[in-house]
């Protein structure tokens, strides 16, 4: 099949190029901010454009509960317009380049829908699309990367009206519009089913930590009777370097709250090796510890299941279970128990700013733990393997969001046809 | 004209924060509240005599015989300086000569220097300044000479409200001069002074600042006692001084200096000679916050105040210290409220071996835990100590009370709402137990023995929510649990048929839901139960209405406002008690805040002026500041507004049908609006219509031409002979008959006098060109566009129409005002404005209930709509469908 040269690259030779400005009417949008939004009620819901850049994707079910309603309605300027499905909604300010996200809404029927804060509503007036199609191609590096010369502004970036103009849409024939929207939905399905799947999976491991780790129901062949202490008695708790340290471009990883509260080792601060060997000159992170927050959050731990070489901030403790790692582990799981957190609660500076714990009072934090180190091992390697699997369908969800690009990028462009 | 308080504080604010420059909001507030009382002691007691509290007098009436001296020493003083090159220094004398006439004021008004350079400015700069700060308080609402009625305090008000602004600008730890008003409402209301039997008992607050807490204090009591108070720096203590005559109260001593190393009230014991500290009956006091150093400069001067608690206080904290001077300087049956930060009650070594003497002692009545960040200056969380010497002995525990989680955002700082405030006071004073995760009596053993002497609140009120469980069993099997169902209790206690309505038992602990998604909100709208118990909502507010209204509908200046809103609160309370639903205190919030903003300025109106209520036939101007131009800064009339009824009222009360006429002709603007889009959108892309719209709209001008343009070409037999005769003008008239008869058609052109002109000509052609044979070709278009005229036109005709509707209503509104009956004020603003709103902020309880309500189902029915396996089914079936997909697409694997 031959494909022939446009202003965009190679396309198929049966499909058509229209300009933005033969495709769309730019409707007129409202300008309601956040606060003047809400999720309860109202008589018409409103689409701003945080929701289009974070929270929508491709196409928007408007009936959805995560669409707002407007607070006011003597409010809405007479010139509002109410939004058909099959109207494209911009988003024409972000923070970063993803400024153009647009949306196509569906399902208007439910609830009139308007177009808000920062975006442009479009209408098509000419040439035949059929559902979701525009949404799809326009959130495509085809399109979008034909607004990046557009693009203005140091602070936020912005596209405006005027610039959309020339941009280019690609019509194929509606045969072939149908089939490539079929298999991204269905992409997209899976992807929603997906994020089900985890939610449900993290809900479940949450139930089992409510039962388990406070001895509520036993796993099966353990019956010993569990034994009361503090975290003093079980591991030794030291804090972090109280001095802010000297930041470097890399170098030895450097731990804060942060790096607890997100998760996320791998985008951390870093300090220089000589400050590093000075700092842990009495004692280090080592395999087997637990981090735990005290300064900001308080109480959120951390099972140091790796074999760290970093230096950490005053704002954590480290706990030490001399070498008891399936202890440290137990004890990492039960900071995420409400119970464990209440404990944290009675012992911090309650209303300190920001809530703080002091390392004396983390060691005054009653636990109750298993005594049979066998069931302790049982009750971790439940909950762990519970915590790969959720890992495992994450790692799955990404490689399916990633795959979608892939596909949009040769379906959208006609590198690979369906016909 | 009337000027509610709320306004013109708010003004003054505004326009003194825009004369302050680069001044700091602490240094800048002694200048704005010296002017204030200088105005204010002006209109109250000039020339009037000693009799008075305060001398004044102008210059006319100085007695001094040196001319140096003689200025005047009163408010009309500074204005003669207005303008004048020396004000500055002009002012300091006139400030001298008062505290020189009253030497109670002497360090009191003269500590702000206005001939000051550095922080008012140089030369011109100066005048300007000082003249545009002395016209503000020049303002007529500024008038404090006319008498007001009792217990209306507007200058003591105006007073607190700008330490309150400038405590909330002063930067950092430089607004702790001040108390939040709500938080020393609190201690003044705790500790007990309000049961005062002695009419020569005192009260003392040690760390007095800016005085606010000591006056509200003294105003607690049934009568007047004496009050003292002690303030470390001599500005603030000014302030105090200041504030105090300001309230009228005299009854007040302010001293400086520091209380720990210079307290100034002491007293010569009976038996020896020896001097000792003046004991109190009350004590309140808001400390600087864990103050460093307390100890400086205390040798010799510790009047036993730091002994016998088995430790002393850590010198780089002095919360204990405060605490013992206070314990010290207390009456052995004296009672006092405290503010101190949270970690008095748990911290360690020394302070723990203190803390542990004192609750021995049983002195300590109750415990409130405040929300963090309400205080000026500091973010930290507080706590009041209640103290009460008299009846330690049988003392059994300690009452305590969490109320860290009631308050409302208020731009960087938190504020107890009227609720909150209320909610403290009546569970302290009642000791209510009801809600123990708010309240709880603790026993002495609880304390000494459990918690070994720790008072840290969460150990004695557990004021979390429980916990949300995940059912591993329901999210396998399906069903919502039943114990979710259950928690929700208090609902169903009430609207029992709901439940059934919305869920089924599948079995013993499992739940399933009845109605979809989408159908919860209707289903709980339309359930029997729940709007019965709307129902009885609005009889218990008729109930208190009726109640009420009586009192509303006959105010008079016999009425004390802040009485009447204590009753109508006491009785709301009543008669919401039984619908446990609806949180009785919400209620409160929504009566006290529609007083606050509203209800309090319209009813001191009332009973302050001697019109009464008829100041409701009065209409007042809204001016605006005039911000650009040559008339920049002047002001211009922008509309008016009831003076106590609102237009809104009265136009639906008695120009209802001129209501409606405007509505339906808005209704045509709107209606016709629609037609003309609904037409451009369905335009054809090759129109002429389309071409003309920009953007989905065109205008009426644009359209004309175009209409014009298209029609101009029409050519006829008479456009043609026109056009000839046209070329031929001007011609003798003679000429032009007889050309007539041979050219019939251009009789049409003919004027009223028989003559034909260019005009004339023209006006025909274009007469026949609009109206018809244009040629077929463009027919469509110019029909298409004349509708489209036709719609524009409309849409600006009845806009015009909407605005002379509303022109001439608002003309009738206002003249009716003037004559509406005494019925008719009382119908208007007792029922349709007060009682009206404050049922409006009720009815959006009822609304919140059921979005709770909502919003909780739903959760639980997301939670738990799909199983594990369903999931995991749908799942597996999505992926090979995307797998097919990739095949299709060219991609295989196995």
């Amino acid at each position: 099949m031959g494909m022939k040269p446009t202003e965009i690259g190679m396309i198929p030779e049966e499909w058509m190029i229209q300009s933005f400005a033969d495709t769309f009417r730019i409707l007129k949008n409202n300008t309601f901010s956040r606060s003047e939004l809400n999720y309860v009620s109202g008589r018409f819901k409103n689409i701003h454009y945080g929701d289009v850049l974070i929270l929508f994707s491709e196409v928007l079910d408007c009936a959805r509960d995560d669409v707002p309603y407007i607070n006011d309605i003597a409010r809405i300027p007479e010139s509002a317009q109410v939004l058909q499905d099959g109207d494209i909604v911009m988003a024409d300010t972000a923070e970063d380049e993803t400024v153009g996200k647009v949306t196509e809404v569906l399902n208007t029927s439910v609830k009139p829908v308007m177009s808000g804060l920062h975006t442009i509503p479009c209408r098509v007036k000419a040439g035949k699309f059929v559902p979701k199609w525009l949404g799809y191609y326009m959130n495509s590096h085809l399109y979008h990367n034909q607004l990046l010369p557009y693009i203005h502004g140091t602070k936020v970036s912005s596209v405006s009206k005027g610039s959309l103009g020339e941009t280019a849409i690609i019509v194929p024939p509606p045969g072939e519009q149908e089939n490539i929207v079929k298999v991204l939905s269905d992409i997209d399905m899976l992807i929603a089913e997906l994020q089900k799947l985890i939610r449900k999976k993290k809900d479940i491991r949450q139930g089992t930590m409510q039962i388990l780790l406070t001895g509520k129901n036993r796993l099966q062949g353990f019956s010993t009777k569990w034994e009361n202490t503090t975290l003093g008695k079980i591991c030794d708790i030291k804090d972090g370097t109280h001095q802010t340290p000297h930041y470097i471009e890399s170098g030895i990883p450097f731990y804060s709250v942060e790096t607890i509260t997100n998760d996320d080792f791998t985008h951390v601060k870093y300090i220089s090796l000589e400050e590093h060997e000075r700092l842990t000159s009495s004692y280090k992170i080592e395999n087997g510890d637990v981090l735990m927050t005290r300064i900001g959050s308080i109480g959120k731990g951390k099972y140091v299941d790796w074999y760290p070489k970093a230096s950490f901030y005053v704002s954590l403790a480290l706990l030490k279970f001399r070498g008891n790692k399936s202890l440290a582990n137990f004890i990492a799981l039960l900071t995420g128990t409400e119970e464990f957190q209440r404990e944290v609660e009675l012992h911090s500076l309650q209303f300190a700013i920001p809530m703080k714990i002091n390392l004396g009072q983390i060691s005054d934090i009653r636990v109750r733990i298993p005594s049979d180190v066998n069931e302790t091992v049982a009750i971790i390697t439940v909950l762990n393997d519970m915590g790969s699997e959720i890992k495992w369908l994450e790692e799955k969800l990404n490689k399916y969001k990633n795959l979608k690009r892939g596909m949009m990028e040769e379906l959208l462009t006609g590198r690979i046809r369906l016909i | 004209m009337a000027v509610k308080k709320t306004q013109l504080y708010a003004s003054l604010w505004a326009s003194c924060d825009k004369l302050r420059g680069g001044m700091d909001s602490s240094e800048y507030k002694d200048y704005i509240l010296t002017l204030l009382f200088m105005k204010y002691v002006t209109d109250k007691f000039k020339n009037k005599g000693a009799y008075e509290d305060i001398k004044v007098f102008d210059k006319a009436h100085d007695k001094d015989p040196d001319p140096e001296k003689r200025t005047g020493c009163s408010f009309d003083d500074f204005i003669a300086l207005k303008g004048k090159k020396n004000i500055g220094e002009g002012m300091d004398k006139i400030i001298a000569r008062l505290a020189n006439e009253n030497t109670d004021l002497k360090g009191v008004i003269d500590i702000a220097h206005f001939n000051d350079e550095k922080k008012i400015g140089r030369g011109q700069e100066m005048v300007d300044k000082l003249t545009d700060l002395i016209s503000i308080f020049q303002r007529p609402e500024l008038d404090f000479s006319r008498n007001k009625a009792e217990g209306d305090d507007i200058i003591g008000d105006a007073y607190e409200y700008l330490m309150r602004k400038f405590a909330t600008e002063s930067g950092k730890s430089k607004g702790q001069f001040y108390t939040p008003a709500e938080v020393s409402r609190i201690l003044a209301n705790v500790v007990g002074i309000n049961r005062c039997t002695n009419s020569s008992a005192t009260v003392c607050d040690p760390a007095c600042g800016s005085g606010s807490l000591l006056i509200r204090a003294i105003d607690a009591a049934p009568f007047p006692i004496m009050g003292y108070g002690q303030e470390k720096e001599s500005t603030t203590a000014g302030l105090a001084k200041m504030n105090a005559v300001l309230h009228r109260k005299a009854e007040i001593t302010i001293r400086s200096g520091n209380t720990f190393s210079n307290p100034q009230f002491l007293t010569k014991s009976d038996k020896s000679e020896s001097i000792t500290l003046e004991r109190f009956d009350y004590i309140v006091a808001n400390p600087p916050f864990s103050m460093k150093n307390w100890r400086d400069g205390i040798v010799g001067k510790e009047y036993g105040r730091f002994e016998g608690y088995e430790d002393v206080p850590p010198e780089k904290n002095g919360d204990y210290a405060w605490l013992m001077h206070i314990l010290k300087t207390l009456k052995s049956n004296g009672k006092a409220a405290v503010i101190l930060p949270h970690g008095v009650l748990f911290r360690v070594n020394a302070e723990a071996t203190i803390r542990k003497s004192i609750i021995k002692k049983h002195w300590i009545k109750g415990i409130i835990s405040l929300p963090a960040n309400l205080f000026y200056g500091t973010g930290i969380a507080a706590c009041v100590l209640v103290i009460d010497k008299e009846g330690a002995a049988n003392r059994q525990g300690i009452f305590m009370i969490d109320a860290s989680r009631g308050y409302v955002k208020d731009g960087n700082k938190n504020r107890l709402r009227e609720r909150d405030i209320y909610r403290i006071i009546t569970t302290f004073n009642e000791q209510i137990t009801t809600d123990s995760k708010y309240a709880r009596f603790v026993p002495n053993a609880e304390i000494e023995k459990k918690n070994k002497y720790d008072l840290n609140i969460t150990r004695y009120i557990d004021s979390t929510n429980p916990e949300d469980i995940q059912d591993i069993y329901a999210h396998i099997h399906g069903g919502i649990p039943a114990i979710d169902i259950d928690g929700l209790s208090k609902y169903w206690d009430v609207f029992p048929s709901l439940k059934a309505e919305l869920f089924s038992s599948i079995s013993e602990k499992y739940y399933s839901l009845n109605v979809t998604h989408e159908n919860i909100r209707q289903t709980i709208y339309k359930n029997t139960e729940f709007s019965e118990f709307g129902e009885k909502l609005d009889e218990a507010f008729a109930a208190w209405k009726a109640k009420e209204y009586p009192a509303l509908s006959s105010l008079d200046k016999d009425v004390c406002a802040k009485e009447l809103i204590v009753g109508l609160a006491e009785d709301i309370l009543t008669d919401f008690e039984h619908l446990t639903l609806i949180d009785k205190f919400d209620v409160y919030q929504v009566l006290l805040a529609y007083w606050n903003e509203v209800m309090s300025d319209d009813i001191s109106l009332i009973i302050s002026e001697s019109d009464g209520y008829h100041n409701a036939r009065a209409t007042d101007n809204i001016e605006e500041e005039i911000t650009q131009g040559k008339h920049k800064g002047e002001m211009k009339i922008i509309g008016w507004e009831g003076r106590l009824i609102p237009k809104s009222i009265v136009i639906d009360a008695f120009f209802r049908n001129e209501k409606n006429a405007i509505e339906e002709a808005e209704n045509v603007v709107a209606e016709t609006g629609f037609q003309l889009s609904y037409l451009i959108e369905s335009a054809d892309e090759e129109s002429v219509l389309a071409d003309v719209a920009e953007n989905g709209k065109v205008k009426a001008k644009d359209l004309e031409a175009k209409i014009e343009e298209l029609t101009q070409h029409t050519e006829t037999e008479e456009t043609l002979e026109l056009g000839l005769l046209m070329n031929q003008l001007p011609m003798k008239k003679k000429y032009l008959q007889a050309y007539l008869v041979d050219h019939p058609l251009c009789e049409s052109a003919l004027t009223d006098k028989g003559t034909v002109t260019k005009t004339s000509i023209m006006m025909r052609l274009s007469a026949i060109r609009t109206v018809e044979n244009m040629p077929e070709s463009i027919q469509d278009d110019v029909r298409q566009l004349k509708t489209a005229l036709e719609l524009c036109n409309k849409v600006s005709d009845y806009n015009k129409v909407v605005k002379d509707l509303r022109k001439a209503l608002d003309k009738k509104c206002r003249v009716r005002y003037e004559s509406l009956t005494d019925e008719d004020i009382l119908e208007l603003l007792v029922n349709k404005k007060w009682f009206d709103s404050i049922f409006s902020g009720i009815a959006d309880l009822y609304a919140a209930l059921s979005h709770r309500l909502t919003d909780r189902i739903v959760e639980l029915e997301e939670r738990y709509e799909k199983t594990l396996p369903e999931l995991e089914n749908d799942t597996t079936e999505y992926e090979a469908k995307v797998k097919s997909h990739l095949e299709r697409m060219g991609f295989r694997w196995e």
